[in-house]
This record gives structure tokens, sequence and C-alpha cells, in this order.
């Protein structure tokens, strides 16, 4: 049972929800990874960008996706980071993992349109749009799924998405949302148990730890 | 980090085992333990459960036409890259920070070389020009002194006036046939600078010993922390005139001096005039007081003419003496001034009493300035107060309103 657990493990850490990426290829230095592809791009290789714009298109689109209630924005962020980070393709240094980087990128799009609509509303009465995500497959229970999700603490939402969906480390989600390390993962712990219980009893009740108006 | 020893594992740490965040030897530790406690497994199981009704939530595949407009930038970026094509400039470089660095760096030097320049230019001129005046005055004579020698060639010109006058038919009595010599009444103004005032006035005392002159009045100046310096109107003896100036100008470095002559002679002969003529008046009054002896109040009429020629007379006697002694003696306006000497001496009677009145004026400047606040603030307290409740509040509701939109997204 033990050997299994671990097994599981793996397998579960390679093929999460929407991940395409094979991890074989994309350790840190071996050639073909992300850090040399982009060293590549970085000198004038526009096929190595090809690759790497195939390995993340649909994790980077997912993100966003799952964070801003319109698929068309959600194209337009995804392209938008893309686009940042060709533009800083020359003076890129591989100091961390490229998922890092990507992901931090990514981050800093997602921020400045929650500032601008924020800044739209407030000021200009332009109200963000409110289409909720359509999910695939089965429908009920994606819905499900999506508005337990929106009714988390938002810091504890971001984790626990960066974790089950982007797939990233505590570290990783650490460096990306500045936290300590420990903040992370016992946020994490209580993301996933609210979740749970949300899952389980689903009544149009607030959860335990969801704090609405928290940043 | 627990080992297998305990019963429990933290349930965050079985989270992580699932998670797979344990290095290699915990993550054994951890199996093994689970494997064993029935709690721990169940927890684990609900993680994973968890992680498996989340992938229920799936995103949409990516639109083509997302992969064709980067695919294109991606191009265009890796020929910039490669050297080919040089970057474009955009807005966004106006972003970055050191754009802004120059940029506010270049704009407050300007500001301050243009609010410097109207304290730092006209300084340079008053230099220039007080630098200029000031190294001429020492070795100049002025153009009077040089003038007074050239009265002399004003004598014929003189003489023939005074002709003409003889000549003119005038109800005066004719003016003596003797021309007098030209009456000079001179003045000099000497700045000078010195080492040791007491000294100098010393000097300068025994100077008029030698030269028989007076002084008509000496004033000495010595503040406290200033040079000395000695304001003198001395009267000398024309001839001994250009002595006592070679004698002064010993004293020390003559940093001003300007000589004058008034010719007085047309002044000194018109008194000598007026007088002869008003002698002249008296000597008739007293014939006539002699000869005629008739009332009394004819008698008492004479007297009083007499008395009042006798009185012109007399004031114009005084001032034909005075003219004659400015001519005699000459006037040299002089002021001495030491070289400023800086006081070594750090004991200063003043400074118990500056520290003193510092302290009067420091507390009497706080007592003013919080007097000042208190006062602005009564002032124009209830008008900001106002103010801010128009326009701060407004904002305030606004930024609230912001953040729970944003928070909310």
């Amino acid at each position: 049972m033990g050997d299994a657990t671990i097994a599981f493990n793996l397998k579960s850490r390679s093929t999460g929800a929407g991940s395409m990426y094979d991890s074989m290829a994309n350790r840190p230095g071996t050639p073909g990874s992300d850090e040399q592809l982009m060293l590549a791009f970085s000198q004038g290789a526009a096929e190595a960008f090809d690759e790497l714009f195939s390995r993340y298109r649909r994790p980077i689109f997912g993100f966003f996706w799952r964070r801003v209630a319109d698929a068309g924005r959600a194209e337009e962020l995804t392209q938008d980071t893309f686009t940042a980070v060709i533009r800083a393709s020359a003076h890129y240094r591989a100091d961390a993992l490229f998922r890092t980087y990507l992901y931090a990128i990514a981050f800093k799009v997602l921020r400045a349109y929650r500032r601008r609509a924020a800044f739209r509303a407030t000021f200009l009465g332009e109200s963000p749009s409110h289409h909720d995500p359509p999910a695939q497959g089965d429908f009920e229970t994606g819905a499900m799924v999506r508005d337990a999700v929106k009714k988390l603490d938002p810091v504890d939402r971001e984790i626990l998405l960066l974790r089950e969906f982007e797939q990233l480390a505590y570290a990783e989600i650490s460096v990306l949302l500045a936290l300590p390390l420990n903040t992370v993962r016992s946020r994490l712990f209580r993301a996933r148990t609210a979740l749970r219980n949300l899952l389980a009893s689903p009544e149009p009740g607030s959860a335990p730890g969801k704090q609405e108006e928290r940043r | 980090m627990n080992s297998a020893a305990t019963h429990h594992f933290a349930p965050q740490e079985v989270m992580s085992f699932v998670d797979g965040e344990l290095t290699a030897a915990e993550s054994q530790a951890a199996a093994a333990h689970i494997a064993d406690c029935p709690e721990c497994s169940v927890i684990a199981d609900e993680f994973r459960a968890t992680s498996q009704r989340l992938a229920q939530w799936q995103a949409n595949e990516a639109p083509a036409r997302l992969a064709d407009a980067v695919q294109r930038s991606a191009t265009h970026a890796a020929e910039r890259n490669s050297g080919r094509q040089p970057a474009p400039f955009t807005f966004a470089k106006l972003r970055r920070p050191k754009v802004w660095m120059y940029a506010s760096g270049g704009a407050l030097a300007c500001t301050l070389l243009v609010l410097a320049l109207p304290f730092v230019l006209p300084r340079h001129l008053d230099r220039t020009s007080a630098f200029i005046a000031g190294e001429g005055n020492g070795r100049l004579q002025s153009g009077a002194g040089v003038a007074g020698a050239g009265l002399e060639n004003r004598q014929p010109i003189q003489a023939a006036i005074a002709g003409a006058e003889m000549d003119r038919p005038s109800p005066a009595p004719p003016v003596s046939a003797s021309q007098p010599a030209p009456m000079i009444e001179r003045s000099v103004t000497m700045v000078i600078v010195v080492r040791n005032i007491a000294a100098s006035r010393t000097a300068l005392d025994s100077m008029l010993a030698r030269h028989h002159g007076y002084a008509a009045q000496i004033t000495v100046y010595t503040p406290e922390r200033d040079a000395s310096s000695i304001e003198a109107s001395l009267r000398i003896p024309v001839p001994e005139l250009t002595a006592a100036l070679a004698d002064l100008r010993a004293l020390g470095r003559v940093s001003n001096e300007s000589q004058s002559g008034e010719d007085v002679t047309q002044q000194h002969a018109d008194l000598e005039q007026r007088l002869k003529t008003a002698r002249d008046t008296e000597e008739r009054f007293r014939t006539i007081l002699q000869q005629r002896t008739g009332k009394v109040s004819d008698v008492l009429e004479v007297e009083e003419a007499i008395a009042r020629v006798r009185g012109e007379i007399e004031s114009m006697e005084a001032e034909q003496k005075n003219l004659e002694h400015r001519v005699e003696y000459a006037t040299i306006s002089l002021t001495l001034s030491e070289t400023p000497k800086a006081n070594f001496s750090t004991e200063d009677a003043a400074s118990g009493s500056r520290m003193r009145n510092a302290l009067a004026t420091g507390y009497r400047n706080t007592v003013g300035t919080v007097a000042g606040i208190v006062v602005f603030l009564i002032e124009f307290g209830p008008s900001i107060l106002i103010w801010m409740a128009i326009v701060v509040l407004p904002a305030f509701l606004l930024w609230r309103r912001y953040r729970s939109i944003r928070a909310r997204l």
C-alpha cells in the first residue's frame, strides 16, 4: 500500500488538471528544458519559443480562465502574458525556474487587470463582467465546485488554485504571493478543509474560515 | 518533523506528504506511518478526494487565434534578439523606474540652477566692481589737489576783473589800487589705514605740535569686536601743510586723499570794502554828532544809527577774521582706521550673556511658534475641516468602493 501511495503521488503531480507538459523533459538544465528554450529564444531562436508556447499555452489560459469571469478576457490576458515574456526575452536570465518566472508575469498581468477593472467600476461606473466561467464535462459538479471555490477567502483560494491547478510547489507559491512558507501550508490546509466541507454539504451559507473582503 | 515513533503526524504534514513536499527520507517515514495509522490514512484519502473533485472543473481549450497572434510577436522578437532589428520604443518603456529617475533628476537639477542664478550672478558682478574701486583709491590724488596748483594761473584774470571793477563807476568809494595776493582756503581729506590706533594717536599729537597746528575736533571709536578708528578735524598753518601731510602719510596706508582750495579773495575784498564803507559811515555819524547839537530826538537817532553801524562793523570784522584764519590755517579732515584684526581670545566677556540672550530668544521663538500654530489652527481649522469633508470624504468612500470591488474580482 505504501508503494502504491508513492506511485499515486508521482502520478498526481505529473498529470494535474490542465497541465500538459512532460515532467521528465522539464527538469532544468537538461536540453529542451524551459530554461534552455528561453535562453535560446533570447538569442534569436524563434522556434524555441514555439515549443514553450505549446507547453504553457493551456496552463496559462486555464490560470486566467479560473480567475477571471470571462473566456474572452482570459484569452486577452494570456496573450498579454506571453507578449510580456516575449518583450522581456532579450533580458532573460535563467535565475529561477522558467515556470515561476512565467507565473509571476501572469500574476502581474492579473493584478493590473484587476486594478484597471476595479478603477473603471469605481470611478466610471462600469460594472465588471460577471459571466461565470462555464464548466465542461459534468456540468453540474463543475458548477458546484466553481461556486464552492468562489466562497473561499481570496488568498486561500489563490493558494488552492495555484496548488491544485497550476501544480506549483509550496516554495513557488510562497515566492509568487510573497507569503512565508508556513503560512502557505496552513492556509492551503484551511482552504482544502473548507472546500471539503462546502462540497460535502452544499448550502448557500458561509464556509468556516471564509472572509469575503479581506485582501 | 515527527518521527515514526509518535502516534500522529499532524494533518498538515499528511497534506504535505500527499502533495509531495516532504524530503525523500521524510516521505518514506510518512508513508510507513500512514500505512499503519488509520486516522492519518483517512486524512490522506480525503485530501486526494478533494483534489479529484476539483479536477472536475475543467477549462476550455485556448482559442486558436491566440496562438497566431502570439506566434507573430514571437517571430518579431526573435529577429530583434538575434540583432537584426532594433527594439522599438514603447510607452511601456516609460514606466521603467530608471527613466523616471533620470527625468526627475534632470528636472531637479534644472530647477536648482534657475533658482540659484539670481544669487550667483549679481554677487559676482559686485565683487568685480568692488575690486576695481578698492585698488584704485590708494594711489589716486583727486583732481582738486592738482587744480589747487592751477589756481595760480587764474591770478591774471582776477587782476583783470579787479581792474575792470576799478574802472567801473561805483557808488562805493574807489577800491584800493594795490591788488591783494589771492587768498585760498585749503582743505584736505585723508583716509588712512593704520596698524595701531593708539600709536597713531600719539604720532598725530606729536605731529600737530611739530607743525604748530591744533585739532579742532577728534573722535575716537573703539567698538568691541570691530576695528577702531579716529575721525579728526585738524588745522595746520599753510606753510607747514605739505610737511604735515607728508608726516600723515607716513602713519599708514593712504586709502583716500583729496585736496581742494577755495578762492576767497573776492569774498575778502568784498568784506574789506563793506567794512571800509561802514567805518566811513560811522565816522560821518560821529562827526554829525559832534558838530550839530540839535534836538534830543535827533541826537538819539544819530546814536542809534551809530550803534547799528558799529554792530555791523563788528560782525563783518569777525567774519573777516574767520576768513583770514581759514586762509592761514588749512583744514585737514582725517580718518584713521585700524586694519581689522580678528580676536583670537575666546574668553569673551560677553559669551555668557550671549548664551543667556540665546536662551531667552529661543524660548521666545518656541512660544511664538506654538502660538503661531494654535492661531493658525483657530483661524483656518474650521475651513480646512470643511474642505476635507467636501473633498476627502468622497475620495475616501470611492477608495473603499474600489478596494471592495477589487477584492471581489
